[in-house]
C-alpha cells in the first residue's frame, strides 16, 4: 500500500480571490478505496477546495495529483475525463432532460463516436448509444431510480435530484468521486437512505470524499476526516480522534455544534 | 508617408476615436449593470446625432439647446425601451435579453429610416469652419469640440459614481447585485439609470460626431462595433479601458487606412473589424485589464 | 410513447406538404417562394441548434450563406469547376472559416461570438463588394451554371423545389440524430448547467464550435443551391440583416425544436413576401419591413420565447388525444 501513489494528493494547495484566501497551504492525501470526509464550518473552503481539485478554480499555488499525476493547470472537463466525478452542493442538474437522459450524460467520457456518425446514425453509434444506456440503467438501478428513470428531472423533489446527481457522478465510472453535503436538505430519512448508498458506493471500492454537515453521517461512513477552518487543514484523523480533539471543537464553538 | 500626413492620421483618429470612446463607455455601463451586451447601442448614437440635426439645423435652435435636447430625448428613449423590452425579461436568460436588443436596434434604426430618411444629413461645425495648422496638419475647430466635451462626459461619468448616491449604488449593483438589493437599493431603478447614463452619452458622441462624418440612419452597426470593440480593447467592464480602447480603435483605424495601399480606402470599416477580431483573438480579456477573477 | 409517435406524425405531415404543394399549384411565384422557404430553412436548422443548445448567437450567417454562394460563383465561373464539386469546396472553406472565426470566442465565458460573427459578417459584405472582377463588385457575378443531375439540367424553380425540400427533410432527420445522442445530451447539458457539463467530462468550448462549424456548413450549402439557381450572385442578399432576419426566423419558429425554424423560415419568408407585395401597391410599406421584423422579434422574447413550435393548440391536442407534452 504505501508504495502506490494515494488516489488524491493535496500538496500546499491556496487559492486565493483578491485579497481573501478561502484555501491557504493545504496538504493532504486520500488513500486508494478510502471514504474520506472533509468538515469544518461555513466558510472553511471546504467547497473551494473541491473547486479546485475538480479544475472550476485554478489554484494560486499549490499541486492537485491524481493518482500521482499533476492536474492542478488541467480544464475541468479534462480532469472530470480522467475519472473526477463530483456533485454540487447547489444542486446542477439537467432541468431539460429526463433522469435517464442526466445519467446517461454522466457517461460521457465512456462515449467516443464524432458528428458526422452521429448524424448519420451509423451502426457504431447505435452500439454505443446502447451501451451507455444499459450502464446508465444500471447506475439507476443501483441508486434506486430505475423506475423514475422517464420522468423530467426537473418534475423530482430535491431529496430524489441529490440521487440523480450522485447517480450522474457514477454513471461516469469515476476513480475519485467528490461529494458535496449530499445530505443538505434531506429529511431524516432520505439521510439514512444515502448513508446506506454511501455506504455501499465504498464497498465498490471507490474512492470518496465526502464534505458534510451532519457529523452523525461522517462519523458513520468515513475511515478518515480532515478538518478545515478558514482555509487551513486542523487535522487529519480518524473520526473518533477527530470528535474529541479540542481544536475541532473551538473551531465549532459558536458556528454549531458537531453533533 | 509624411510626418504632417502622420499627424493629420493621428488627429482625426483621436477625434472618432474619441466619438467611440463615449459608445465604448455606453457598452460597459450597461454590461455591468445587467451583464447584457447591447446590440442598439450604435442606435442610440445615431439618433443622437439625427435629432441634433434636426434640432440645430431644421428648427435652428442655439447649439447648447440643441445638444442638450437630443442627449435628453435619446436617454429617454432609453428609459422606454427598458421598460417595456428589458425589465420583462429580468428573469430569462442573459441570452434573450442580447437578442431583444437586437430587435430594438432594428426598430429603431428601421425608425430613423423612415423619418429621417436615407440620405446622410451634414451637421455645421459648432463653431465655424476654421481649422488651425499644427505641424504641418489641419486641425479643425470641430476636432478640439469632440475631444473637449468628450472629456468633459467622461470626468462626469467619473465623479458621478465616485461622488453621487445613486453613482455608488449603481456601482454596487454592478459589483453584486444581490447585496446591492439587500442594502435597500432598488436595482431595477439602478439599471433604468444605467440605460439612461449609457444612451445619453452615445447620444453625445452621435452629435458631437454628426459635422465631422454626416448623421445618417444606417451608421448604427459601425458605429456600434467600434464602440464594442474599444469596451473589449478596455477589458469588457472597465470603464477606463473603454475611454482609453475607444480611442485606440480610432487612431489604429485611421493610421491603417493611412498606410494602407492605395485602391484600398473602400476597406476603412473592414480593417476596424479586423482590428476586433484580432482583439477578440488574441487577447479578448483586454491590453488594459487584469484577468477577471472567476466565478461561479 | 407518444413523444415518438407525434415526431413521426411531425414527418408525415412535413412530407404530405411538400409532395402536396406542386401537385397543387403550378403557379411559378409561389414556387419561387417555396424555394426561397427551403433555402432559409436549410440556415436556420443549423442556426436553431446553435442558439438553442450551444446557447450562442451568430449574427454572421448570411456571411457564411454569402461565402457559399460566392464559392460556388467563383469556382463555377473563374475556374469551369463541376458545380457540385464547387459546393462541396465551398462548404469545406466556409467550414475551415467558421473553425478560426469560432475557436477563440467560443472558448470565452460569455456572448463575444455575437460580436465577432457581427463583424465578420460586415467584412465579408465588403470583400464582396470591393473584390472587383474576381466577385464582380457591387453589380455582381452573372453566368453561375445551374445543378445537373446526369442529363437533367436542374433550371426551373420546380427542380429547385424538388431538391431543396427533401434536403430540409434530411437535415431534420440528422438532427434529430444529433439530439437523441451523446453528442446531443452534451450539447443540452451545455444549455443547462455549464459546470455540470464540464463536470461531465464535456468539453463544452469544442461541442459549441462542433456547432457552430456544423450550422455554416449548412449556410454555405444554401448558399451554393441559391448561386445555381438563379444564375447570379451579389451582394445584397447576404447583409447583416439578412442575418438578423435568420435569427428572427429562428426565435419566432422556436429555436431548441426540430421543426421550429423551418415554421419560422415559412412565416418570415411570407410575411417579407406579403410586404413587397403591399409595398407595390403603396411605395412606403416597404420601409416598414425592418421595423417589422424588429417587432417580431420583440414580442416574440416577450410572448412567447418557446417559439411558435412550442405553442399549445389545445383543440389540436385534444384531437389527435396527445394533450401532454412529451
Amino acid at each position: 500500500m504505501a508504495e502506490t501513489a494515494p488516489r488524491l494528493a493535496v500538496r500546499n494547495l491556496t487559492k486565493a480571490f483578491g485579497g481573501l484566501t478561502a484555501v491557504s497551504d493545504v496538504s493532504l492525501s486520500v488513500a486508494e478505496g478510502l471514504i474520506f470526509g472533509l468538515i469544518g464550518p461555513n466558510g472553511a473552503g471546504k467547497t473551494t477546495l473541491f473547486n479546485v481539485v475538480s479544475g472550476l478554480y485554478r489554484a494560486t499555488s499549490g499541486h492537485v495529483l491524481l493518482g500521482g499525476r499533476d492536474i492542478t493547470a488541467l480544464p475541468q472537463h479534462s480532469i472530470a475525463s480522467l475519472g473526477v466525478a463530483r456533485t454540487f452542493q447547489n444542486l446542477q442538474i439537467f432541468a431539460s432532460m429526463t433522469v435517464l437522459d442526466n445519467v446517461m450524460t454522466g457517461a460521457h467520457r465512456h462515449g467516443h463516436c464524432g458528428l458526422l456518425p452521429t448524424l448519420l446514425r451509423l451502426p457504431a453509434v447505435r452500439v454505443e448509444e446502447r451501451r451507455l444506456r444499459e450502464a446508465a440503467l444500471e447506475v439507476l438501478d443501483f441508486v434506486g431510480l430505475a423506475d423514475l428513470r422517464d420522468e423530467p428531472a426537473a418534475n423530482l423533489p430535491p431529496g430524489k435530484q441529490r440521487l440523480v446527481e450522485i447517480a450522474r457522478a457514477l454513471a461516469g465510472k469515476p476513480s475519485l468521486l467528490l461529494l458535496d453535503e449530499p445530505a443538505a436538505g434531506l429529511t431524516t430519512h432520505e439521510t439514512e437512505v444515502l448513508g446506506e448508498l454511501i455506504g455501499r458506493i465504498a464497498a465498490t471500492g471507490l474512492t470518496t470524499v465526502l464534505i458534510e454537515h451532519d457529523m452523525s453521517l461522517v462519523m458513520d461512513v468515513c475511515q478518515r476526516v480532515a478538518v478545515l477552518d478558514q482555509g487551513k487543514l486542523l487535522t487529519v484523523d480518524v473520526p473518533s480522534a477527530v470528535q474529541a480533539d479540542q481544536r475541532v471543537i473551538a473551531a465549532y464553538l459558536g458556528e454549531e455544534e458537531p453533533a | 508617408m509624411t510626418a504632417s500626413a502622420l499627424l493629420q492620421f493621428l488627429l482625426t483618429g483621436i477625434t472618432v476615436g474619441s466619438a467611440y470612446a463615449l459608445v465604448a463607455l455606453g457598452f460597459t455601463l450597461i454590461y455591468n449593470a445587467t451583464g447584457i451586451i447591447n446590440f442598439a447601442q450604435g442606435e442610440f448614437v445615431v439618433l443622437g446625432g439625427l435629432l441634433f440635426f434636426t434640432f440645430a439645423e431644421v428648427l435652428h435652435w442655439p447649439l447648447a439647446v440643441a445638444l442638450a435636447a437630443a442627449v435628453i430625448i435619446v436617454a429617454l428613449i432609453a428609459v422606454i425601451v427598458e421598460r417595456l423590452a428589458i425589465r420583462p425579461l429580468m428573469d430569462h436568460p442573459v441570452l434573450s435579453r442580447i437578442i431583444i436588443t437586437i430587435g430594438l436596434s432594428v426598430i429603431l434604426r428601421g425608425s430613423a429610416k423612415l423619418i429621417w430618411g436615407v440620405d446622410a444629413h451634414s451637421v455645421r461645425p459648432f463653431s465655424g469652419d476654421a481649422s488651425l495648422m499644427i505641424g504641418g496638419a489641419a486641425l479643425q475647430v470641430q476636432y478640439l469640440w469632440v475631444m473637449g466635451l468628450t472629456a468633459l462626459a467622461v470626468i462626469a461619468v467619473r465623479l458621478f459614481f465616485d461622488k453621487t448616491i445613486t453613482g455608488k449604488a449603481m456601482q454596487a449593483c454592478a459589483i453584486n447585485a444581490e447585496a446591492a438589493r439587500l442594502v435597500g437599493i432598488s436595482v431595477p431603478r439602478m439599471v433604468q439609470a444605467s440605460f439612461a447614463l449609457s444612451a445619453g452619452i452615445s447620444a453625445l458622441a452621435g452629435a458631437v460626431i454628426a459635422p465631422v462624418t454626416f448623421a445618417s440612419y444606417d451608421a448604427g452597426i459601425v458605429l456600434g462595433v467600434k464602440g464594442f470593440c474599444g469596451a473589449i480593447i478596455g477589458g469588457l467592464g472597465n470603464g477606463l479601458g473603454a475611454v482609453l480602447g475607444g480611442v485606440l480603435v480610432g487612431v489604429l483605424e485611421n493610421l491603417g487606412v493611412g498606410l494602407a495601399p492605395t485602391g484600398f480606402a473602400g476597406l476603412q470599416d473592414a480593417f476596424a473589424f479586423l482590428i476586433l477580431l484580432l482583439v477578440l483573438f488574441l487577447r479578448p480579456q483586454g491590453l488594459l485589464s487584469r484577468q477577471r477573477t472567476e466565478g461561479v | 410513447m407518444p413523444h415518438r409517435r407525434r415526431e413521426l406524425l411531425g414527418f408525415i405531415v412535413a412530407g404530405a406538404v411538400i409532395v402536396a404543394l406542386p401537385l397543387a399549384t403550378r403557379n411559378p411565384y409561389l414556387l419561387n417562394v417555396a424555394v426561397f422557404i427551403g433555402l432559409h430553412s436549410m440556415i436556420a436548422i443549423g442556426l436553431g441548434l446553435l442558439l438553442g443548445f450551444a446557447g450562442q448567437i451568430s449574427l454572421g450567417h448570411a456571411a457564411f450563406y454569402g461565402l457559399g454562394a460566392y464559392a460556388t460563383g467563383i469556382l463555377t465561373v473563374h475556374y469551369h469547376i463541376n458545380p457540385w464539386l464547387a459546393l462541396v469546396i465551398g462548404a469545406a472553406v466556409t467550414a475551415v472559416v467558421a473553425f478560426l472565426v469560432g475557436r477563440p470566442t467560443l472558448r470565452l465565458h460569455g456572448h463575444y461570438l455575437a460580436m465577432a460573427t457581427l463583424g465578420f459578417g460586415i467584412i465579408v459584405r465588403i470583400l464582396f463588394n470591393e473584390g472587383g472582377e474576381f466577385t464582380g463588385g457591387p453589380s455582381g457575378l452573372p453566368g453561375i451554371p445551374h445543378l445537373a443531375l446526369g442529363p437533367l439540367v436542374l433550371r426551373s424553380d420546380l427542380h429547385m423545389y424538388s431538391l431543396i425540400w427533401p434536403l430540409v427533410l434530411v437535415q431534420v432527420v440528422l438532427s434529430r440524430h444529433l439530439l437523441r445522442s451523446r453528442l446531443g445530451r452534451a450539447l443540452r447539458a451545455i444549455h443547462d448547467s455549464e459546470i455540470a457539463a464540464r463536470s461531465c467530462a464535456i468539453d463544452t468550448g469544442r461541442h459549441k464550435l462542433m456547432i457552430f462549424v456544423l450550422s455554416a456548413i449548412y449556410a454555405s450549402v444554401a448558399g451554393s443551391l441559391f448561386a445555381h439557381s438563379i444564375s447570379f450572385v451579389n451582394p445584397n442578399p447576404f447583409s447583416f440583416m439578412v442575418s438578423v432576419e435568420l435569427v428572427v426566423m429562428v426565435i419566432v419558429g422556436g429555436a431548441a425544436t426540430l421543426w421550429g425554424p423551418v415554421i419560422g423560415a415559412a412565416v418570415l419568408t411570407i410575411v417579407h413576401q406579403i410586404i413587397v407585395q403591399l409595398g407595390g401597391l403603396y411605395e412606403p410599406i416597404k420601409d416598414l419591413d425592418v421595423v417589422i421584423f424588429g417587432l417580431i422579434l420583440v414580442l416574440m422574447l416577450l410572448y412567447q420565447p418557446q417559439g411558435l413550435a412550442r405553442l399549445r393548440l389545445p383543440r389540436l391536442g385534444r384531437l389527435t388525444g396527445e394533450g401532454d407534452d412529451g
